[in-house]
């Protein structure tokens, strides 16, 4: 119990911070920069590994946000609100940034059975544990690493995640159940390849 | 806790408090977890590889120490400070030539020699052939740069300026129908829109440089004894002062300027009025097809490598086919720089390579079959 209230503890100064920089106040511009930094430049590394390019966008976001505080509304969760216009600034600015590759990926759409197999093969030939992890990771695309992100380390719901993404409840679904299978079917497999 | 017992690693990564506990964030106890473990030792390879799990998707996350938020946070602050220093005056004497030129169009629909006017005005000091100028493009506004980071200036018709500090821009508040014409004190990346039928110019100094719909930068501070100009993607050409003039004119329409393509750079001596065209320090693909893992050759013909960096890079590489026909390269070029990936060509094939004229010219000994 203590923790939901304690959640919405958060949510009620997050909205009274938020109407306080609408209102142009600098210290709640801070404020909200001091609550959020982190956890913004966390979620976008996972469109680019340069640092320095999310952290100006997060910058300009706020910056935009001031500026537009007249027009723009009363999200339900500042923070989801956030996210999703991070997300939105980010991907323009790497796609305006030609030295970053493209974010449209062929390989979203499953972990086919064919990876599965090169997953036994590796797992054959390395015995950690750790490995066998690090490269089945390396075999999900941009969107489902971001999508196990915003679950499990942001802990947020489906719901949430799909307005972020700017995608239906469904594909979310479909994302994490395809990241995730490997946990589900064939850990027991990899275990019994890998002590052979 | 919960009847963990049963639980898998899916089961694990779907708890909540074993999340936390993994990532370590401040709500669960750090004991309720370890002490579990330890007496359920039969567990310890459905969690292990759940934590693995967990850990992997927030691995890469960078580290950033409450002093680091509050450096950007005050960051923020001053930027936003700074933002609203940035100066957008409307010359000062706008409203004057606003009326004046109200005034003007009233003359040119009463039909009175108002052309005559401007061209015998033109024709005067500099001063006032800047204001027949300005009759003619209606308002021009003019940014000047005063603060300590590059700014961006988006014109009418949706070009971007990066401007850095202590350099400014005039442009009109909109375009004429034949040309884009801009003026430039300082440095700035120019990222302009399209369109062929009105060419894009920059005038500054005592250069122009022309383009249909590209990005580049030019550096042309007063204080220094070169300018440059600097192709990120597409062609540009540049030209001086009076070739431009005599282009215009149609005087000489045969004189080209000076054409630049990506990954070049012109810097121009304005003492001697030399130029020199190299290559920029550190090229870029600039071909979104490719990618880095499209420089692995396994026993490729060299003359395949060659035409695949061209096309990466948009730069000409000269070599002899006839020197080449028989040589292939297997090597794995990816994620170097182009000047590394053209030493380990160099290296791998015995060759030689020279930036002549912003070209590279390779020197490959014939390769026996």
């Amino acid at each position: 119990m203590k923790i939901s209230l304690d959640n919405l503890d958060q949510q009620v100064t997050d909205s009274e911070i938020w109407c306080q920089f609408k209102s142009g106040d600098e210290k709640a511009l801070s404020e909200l920069m001091s609550r959020y930094f982190r956890s913004l430049l966390h979620y976008g590394t996972k469109f680019t590994r340069k640092h320095s390019l999310i952290e100006d966008v997060i910058q300009d976001l706020f910056l935009e946000l001031l500026e537009r505080r007249n027009f723009i509304g009363n999200p339900p969760s500042v923070k989801n609100y956030l996210f999703k216009a991070l997300r939105n600034n980010l991907i323009r600015a790497i796609n305006d940034d030609s030295l970053s590759f493209s974010l449209i990926e062929k390989d979203d759409l499953l972990v086919e059975i064919d990876n599965i197999e090169e997953i036994l093969v590796k797992a054959d030939e390395s015995e950690e544990l750790h490995s066998k992890i690090n490269h089945f990771f390396t075999l999900l695309s941009k969107r489902q690493k971001e999508a196990l992100f915003l679950k499990y380390y942001e802990n947020l719901s489906n719901d949430e995640i799909a307005q972020i993404m700017g995608i239906n409840k469904q594909s979310v679904s479909n994302l994490l159940q395809q990241s995730i299978t490997i946990l589900r079917n064939n850990w027991v497999l990899l275990l019994i390849i890998s002590l052979l | 806790m919960n009847n963990y017992e049963n639980f898998k690693a899916i089961d694990f990564i779907n708890d909540p408090s074993f999340r936390d506990w993994v990532y370590d964030k401040e709500l669960v106890s750090e004991t309720q977890w370890t002490s579990w473990l330890e007496y359920h030792p039969e567990k310890k390879e459905e969690v292990e590889i759940a934590k693995l799990y967990l850990l992997r998707i927030a691995d890469d996350l960078p580290q950033v120490s409450d002093d680091y938020v509050r450096v950007k946070a005050d960051d923020l602050l001053r930027k936003y400070h700074t933002r609203e220093s940035l100066q957008e005056k409307i010359r000062p004497a706008n409203h004057f030539f606003r009326r004046f030129a109200m005034a003007a169009s009233v003359l040119l629909v009463l039909g009175i020699g108002l052309t005559y006017y401007i061209k015998h005005k033109s024709a005067g000091n500099k001063e006032k052939s800047f204001i027949a100028t300005e009759l003619t493009e209606k308002d021009q506004i003019e940014k000047l740069n005063n603060t300590a980071s590059p700014q961006v200036v988006t014109l009418a018709d949706g070009s971007k300026v990066t401007l850095e500090p202590n350099s400014s821009i005039i442009y009109p508040m909109t375009f004429d129908d034949e040309i884009r014409n801009v003026q430039l004190k300082g440095q700035a990346f120019f990222e302009v829109v399209r369109n062929p039928d009105k060419p894009f110019v920059v005038h500054f100094n005592n250069l122009i440089v022309k383009v249909l719909g590209t990005s580049f930068t030019i550096r042309s501070f007063d204080e220094e004894k070169k300018m440059s100009v600097i192709v990120k993607t597409g062609k540009v050409s540049v030209f001086t002062k009076d070739d431009w003039q005599k282009v215009r004119q149609d005087i000489n329409p045969s004189v080209r300027g000076i054409i630049l393509t990506a990954n070049q750079e012109i810097s121009y001596e304005k003492e001697a009025a030399q130029y020199e065209k190299k290559l920029v320090n550190d090229p870029i693909i600039i071909d979104h097809v490719t990618k880095e893992n499209d420089f692995i050759f396994e026993e490729s013909p060299l003359t395949e490598v060659f035409n695949k960096l061209e096309k990466a890079y948009g730069i000409k590489i000269v070599v002899d086919e006839n020197q080449v026909k028989n040589c292939t390269l297997t090597a794995s070029l990816a994620d170097e720089p182009l000047i590394e990936k053209l030493n380990l060509i160099c290296k791998a094939t015995n060759a030689r390579y020279e930036i002549i004229d912003g070209q590279i010219v390779m020197n490959v000994r014939s390769c026996k079959k």
